[in-house]
């Protein structure tokens, strides 16, 4: 058996995403009878039955969300610990990059936390409603989800199945560092006009969020997803490890560096999420999101300072700048 | 009055990040790996880091050791170390119309099968292997020096470079 395959965190990630995923398939088994025979207007004991049966299966596949979006940060940390075990790699950054699935797993995952969270809103206006009024609908999206869960699951395995402890990966220094002569920022950019796009799309997700402008703040959002990302790997990190060639997005998550990359990422993601959550929700629901659009400045705000203050920190100790 | 300023600033913002990415994009020389339409298949001269190596993507700096691949279609592709070309040919397979090596006792271009490889010189990538024309001892041939890389026996495996450099 694979080495990699025995270690504790490995273990328990594996075992609870299979039981979340056995409890999952069973709530979509259940929710394909449910919408097979849902007509809220029928006065029938079936159709009472089918409510009482789909408040469960609401229940069951909350509970599986809440828990696999907690996930993600361990199957993060499961990918750090395992850096002692795969030769070469100094952090998550080689053991991601491992094998062809570690990427696209990433990156599904992700993805399904995004969509997870909507689920959840929807979900959550659903049950406030007398009437179901979302029932199809959050179902039809409940079953999307669950078919990327399975890729998700799939990959899971075979990830974790395929990292080799005998081959040698590459450290965050040789995939992120600055090879000569090529730009690794996207766009064209330099760090200049890389630092004013992320503080102007900042500025921008503010405004548009305080003066309702849905589809530009989505917009607007997405956009500082990506240049917030690049903006840490490349800028902010840097004087996160106080270190002007250190470049890695995995590093910061380990002890040498109070686990802040926790807070930066975290912070982040989900910033994003309610920044797109409450454009969504408002847009197409029509609900007023008071609350979903303070949380969502609040966390983009606490990102922005969080990732500038290292800045001048580092400048009123040091006195220069990297 | 206020929502008037705040959709002033949105839309001043707005035109801004579009004017920044626009400024990129037309700035952005990128890299350049490839030097396209050379249907005659000649050898290109190029500057330093004027081209990046297709292998390992470094700047092509140091002249002596550069390597190019003409293919049947025009492509030129430029390499900074002779190992670099090895391991590029080993995931690519290009219809190679010209494969050439500048060498580092005449500086002048032959096929690299002409080429005889020293295995302790300094090369760009460190793997230690330098195309001459004339032999010595210690050299080895095209194929002989394609089989060391592949195998990884080269300056980058601490065995080898303890043998090596040792006499």
């Amino acid at each position: 058996m694979n080495e990699i395959v025995m270690n504790n965190e490995v273990i328990v990630y594996l075992l609870s995403e299979t039981l979340l995923y056995i409890l999952l398939f069973i709530a979509s088994i259940v929710t394909v009878g449910v919408l097979k025979k849902w007509n809220f207007n029928h006065f029938t004991t079936e159709q009472f039955t089918l409510e009482n049966r789909s408040y469960l299966v609401m229940t069951i596949i909350l509970f599986a969300i809440v828990l696999k979006i907690i996930l993600l940060p361990y199957f993060v940390y499961t990918i750090n610990a395992l850096s002692d075990l795969v030769p070469g790699a100094m952090c998550g950054a080689g053991v991601i990059k491992a094998n062809a699935y570690g990427n696209p797993l990433l990156l599904i995952k992700i993805v399904i936390l995004f969509l997870s969270g909507l689920w959840l809103s929807i979900n959550h206006l659903d049950l406030k409603a007398k009437c179901y009024p979302y029932m199809k609908m959050k179902s039809w999206f409940f079953l999307f989800i669950f078919l990327l869960m399975s890729a998700e699951f799939l990959l899971d395995i075979l990830y974790f199945t395929h990292i080799e402890t005998t081959k040698p990966v590459s450290c965050c220094s040789v995939i992120f560092g600055q090879t000569a002569g090529v730009n690794s920022l996207p766009f064209g950019l330099d760090i200049p006009k890389l630092l004013t796009l992320f503080y102007l799309l900042f500025g921008l997700i503010v405004l548009t969020i305080l003066s309702d402008m849905a589809w530009l703040s989505m917009v607007a959002s997405l956009l500082f997803g990506v240049v917030a990302y690049y903006a840490v790997v490349y800028f902010f990190g840097t004087y996160i490890y106080a270190l002007p060639t250190h470049k890695c997005p995995f590093c910061m998550l380990q002890d040498h560096y109070w686990y802040v990359g926790y807070a930066v990422w975290g912070l982040l993601l989900l910033g994003i999420f309610f920044t797109l959550d409450n454009a969504l929700i408002s847009s197409l629901f029509h609900r007023k999101t008071e609350r979903v659009k303070k949380i969502s400045l609040l966390l983009l705000g606490l990102f922005v300072l969080l990732c500038s203050s290292y800045v001048v920190v580092y400048y009123l100790k040091n006195g220069v700048l990297l | 009055m206020k929502k008037i300023i705040i959709n002033i600033a949105v839309f001043a913002m707005v035109v801004a990040v579009i004017v920044i990415l626009l400024l990129s994009f037309g700035s952005d020389k990128g890299a350049k790996y490839v030097y396209k339409n050379n249907t005659e298949h000649k050898i290109i001269e190029i500057k330093p880091k004027e081209y990046q190596c297709s292998e390992c993507n470094m700047d092509i700096k140091d002249l002596d050791y550069i390597a190019e691949l003409v293919t049947q279609n025009g492509n030129t592709y430029f390499f900074d170390d002779i190992g670099c070309v090895v391991l590029w040919l080993k995931n690519h397979s290009p219809k190679i119309a010209k494969l050439m090596t500048k060498t580092l006792d005449t500086h002048t271009w032959i096929p690299v099968e002409k080429a005889w490889y020293s295995r302790t010189a300094h090369s760009p990538m460190g793997y230690g292997f330098a195309p001459c024309l004339k032999k010595r001892e210690g050299f080895v041939s095209y194929e002989e020096m394609k089989l060391l890389m592949l195998q990884g026996k080269n300056l980058h495996d601490p065995f080898v470079k303890k043998q090596l450099l040792s006499h």
